[in-house]
């Protein structure tokens, strides 16, 4: 009788029932798995945790510390003394601070430095809101040796008539690439003109406030390469202001020579033009080395645009690939890479080459590069990875890039982005 | 009329042929130059980079290669999307309290998978790889055919991989099940997650262990950062809790850096006091640069790697080439 009148709610709640035996019989850990017994505890709390949490300390696996190896740093008496360009600071305003270090240890010239959130020495800081403010000081050298310091800095509200700030960072895309930008400008009205130095000798001048800046021709003698870079901002009206920052890159073929593996820098875009069935690329080689390199052979990886394809690999002598291969100490060389089309095993879509050479005769030298040649037809298409484009948008804007760059040449979305600023599309 | 029928037939069918064969854009992937199971590092900004910098780490991130350059799989978490919990008085949200403890303790999205292009150039918020200092570590050429088998192997195992965004694991990494669902209170950070891809498929590699004196400066280190961030607006959850400090004078920046140190050291989120202070204990947990050989220095000038050639695979260190990604017409 009583079944009968609620039949209805007890086929519900029995279903739900099974239905919640089935998700905790799913969700048991596998028998035999590593972690399980841990995990018997815990493995069902993911059901209900949009309701509970849990501040106790949770079960962990036992560890003997004492099997691995041990990471272990000291302090040393390294920071002299920190300079700051003023102190008190307005808020937004630029203001430089300078470690003086000596290393005890070694070379000075081994000290890295971090100053607040900025690697390298010397910084520029900058402070949004006043208050009484404090940052660190870290310095460290090539060894276990660390030494720190919190400096405090007063920043105080002022009447300002303009400031510029200036943001500077490394590149999402490319290696030695720097990405400026103004990002906030006080009292400078209507069309203002930016004049950029960029610390490495290099000036530029532009009518927006944001530009990147490539610094794969600097030196590299050391770890990393710090930059203060300027901008100055002029409107109509001839009023300006500056704002700076600093940028500091990583050398990583100097750390690779450290290493025993010297590299050369090379500078080079990524799609070769083809010209009467020859691809010509130009490149610019920088040797960052005191001695002379004369490269002798290149080791080329074709690789199919089917990416499931196999990998063709052939050794030639770089001269045949290259119109010099003699790179002077310190010196940059600007040539040209070249090879024939009909030379290509069929369907290529990307070239690595490895130049191999040597220094006095003696030390081997590489340098890497990785080429792509787009597909050339249907056959071409890598089925697995490329993607037909289906947005008709897109399809517009490519279009129209297209008759601006020429249907020959694959259009990358740093083109696109390029004429949409520039209002071209 | 038959035979009208056929020529419309014809020319439908020649129309829609056309209209099919008459050139299409195709997209090319973006892709890096590495194989599947090569570990990708990169250096970054915010509070986890100034912390890691305490110790002469260059890089902030890492993640493993799942397919041969075109995909990604790494642990993160989306800090700037934890939500802000707030006092209230009767149904009056009043003053900010803290970050929701739960979000904090388990950071989403966890362990995810990209293409290059969304890892290297996504959304800005969660982007979290740069290619400019970028490495791919991987195994010297000698060994590359020899090793190549494991580090798959670890690959295919971080695939299947699920589980939040642990920052405790900067204290104590060992927290990661090999399960294929998320469990509250496990998880790991980014290098903790690739040593286990290793360990769950038969490669314990070492472990840095960072001394308490070592600790202490680095949590006084991550409550400066994170008090700057807050005060500079320049950590993604800043300005509207100082703004709210401001009028009522609650120290709502402190109480959030002390709740992250908090975290970092002891997994207690829910702790906006100053425990952390005095009680920091030794870490027993990887870097990004501990993934590398102790032979290696890395840019920040450290030889930070805690790796021999009996505990990884991974002896070379390559700089990042990305081959970026771009639109081809076919005919």
């Amino acid at each position: 009788m009583i079944f009968k009148k609620y039949k209805t709610a007890i086929v519900i709640i029995g279903a739900c029932v099974i239905a919640l035996g089935i998700i905790l019989y799913i969700k048991k850990p596998q028998n035999g798995s590593k972690t399980a017994a841990e995990i018997n505890d815990s493995g069902y709390i993911n059901l209900f945790q949009f309701m509970s949490f849990s501040d106790e300390v949770k079960k962990q696996e036992e560890i003997d510390v004492s099997k691995f190896a041990a990471y272990e740093m000291e302090e040393a008496n390294m920071i002299k003394r920190v300079i700051l360009e003023k102190n008190p600071v307005c808020a937004n305003e630029d203001v430089l601070v300078t470690v003086v270090a000596a290393n005890p240890h070694g070379s000075d010239a081994n000290l890295m430095y971090r100053i607040s959130n900025k690697p390298g020495n010397p910084a520029i800081l900058r402070f949004r809101r006043a208050g009484p403010r404090e940052f660190f000081v870290v310095v460290r050298d090539n060894a276990n040796h660390i030494d720190f310091r919190k400096v405090p800095i007063a920043v105080q509200e002022c009447e300002r008539q303009t400031y510029v700030i200036l943001r500077a960072s490394l590149s999402n895309l490319k290696q030695d690439v720097v990405e400026f930008e103004v990002t906030e400008q006080k009292g400078l009205t209507g069309k203002c003109e930016y004049s950029w130095n960029f610390g490495d000798g290099l000036y530029s001048t532009t009518q927006t406030g944001s530009i990147s800046h490539s610094y794969a021709r600097r030196e590299q003698t050391q770890f990393q390469t710090t930059f203060t870079v300027s901008v100055a901002v002029t409107d109509a009206e001839k009023k300006h202001g500056i704002g700076r920052a600093t940028v500091s890159l990583p050398n990583l073929h100097y750390i690779s020579s450290v290493m025993g593996n010297p590299t050369v820098p090379m500078i080079y875009e990524q799609f070769p033009e083809l010209k009467n069935s020859i691809y010509e690329l130009p490149v610019a080689m920088k040797n960052i080395y005191d001695e002379d390199i004369t490269f002798q052979t290149a080791d080329i990886e074709y690789k199919p645009c089917d990416s499931s394809g196999m990998t063709e690999t052939r050794r030639i002598d770089a001269g045949v690939l290259l119109a010099n291969t003699v790179l002077p100490r310190r010196g940059t060389v600007d040539t040209i890479l070249s090879f024939d089309k009909s030379q290509l095993p069929p369907f290529t879509c990307n070239l690595s080459i490895r130049l191999s050479g040597r220094m006095r005769g003696v030390t081997e030298v590489v340098a890497n590069m990785h080429i792509s040649i787009p597909p050339s037809g249907r056959d071409s298409v890598d089925e697995g990875r490329d993607a037909v484009v289906k947005d008709d948008e897109m399809i517009n804007k490519l279009n129209r890039a297209a008759e601006i760059l020429g249907r020959d040449r694959p259009i990358t979305p740093d083109d696109i982005r390029r004429l949409e600023k520039e209002g071209k599309l | 009329m038959k035979k009208y029928i056929k020529i419309v037939c014809v020319c439908v069918i020649l129309l829609f042929a056309s209209s099919a064969f008459a050139g299409q854009w195709v997209w090319k992937p973006m892709s890096i130059n590495g194989k599947k199971g090569d570990i990708v590092i990169t250096t970054g900004e915010g509070f986890i980079m100034d912390l890691l910098s305490m110790l002469g780490a260059y890089y902030s991130h890492c993640g493993m290669l799942i397919d041969d350059g075109y995909t990604i799989r790494h642990n993160t978490m989306y800090a700037n999307e934890i939500p802000i919990e707030y006092n209230y008085i009767w149904f009056i949200k009043t003053t900010p309290k803290r970050l929701n403890p739960f979000k904090l303790s388990n950071g989403m999205p966890g362990i995810i998978t990209e293409d290059i292009n969304t890892a290297y150039n996504g959304n800005p918020d969660h982007v979290m790889f740069k290619a400019a200092g970028g490495a791919v570590i991987k195994p010297v050429d000698a060994l590359e055919s020899a090793y190549r088998g494991y580090l798959n192997a670890a690959a295919n195992v971080i695939t299947n991989l699920v589980a939040y965004y642990r920052v405790n694991a900067y204290v104590n990494m060992f927290q990661l099940d090999n399960v294929n669902y998320y469990i509250a209170g496990r998880g790991n950070h980014c290098s903790g997650t690739v040593w286990h891809a290793n360990y769950f498929a038969g490669k314990p590699m070492n472990v840095a262990y960072i001394p308490v004196n070592i600790t202490a400066v680095c949590a006084e280190s991550l409550y400066t950062s994170i008090i700057n961030m807050v005060r500079d607006d320049a950590g993604g959850f800043g300005s509207f809790i100082l703004d709210l400090e401001g009028f009522f004078g609650t120290g709502g920046d402190e109480r959030i850096a002390n709740q992250i140190c908090n975290t970092f050291a002891f997994d207690r989120s829910t702790d906006t006091s100053s425990y952390w202070r005095g009680r920091v204990p030794a870490a027993t947990a990887n870097a990004p640069d501990h993934n590398l050989m102790s032979t290696y220095t890395n840019p920040a000038g450290h030889n930070m790697g805690v790796q021999t050639e009996t505990s990884s695979y991974y002896g070379k260190v390559e700089p990042l080439v990305i081959t970026n990604g771009y639109y081809y017409w076919v005919e």
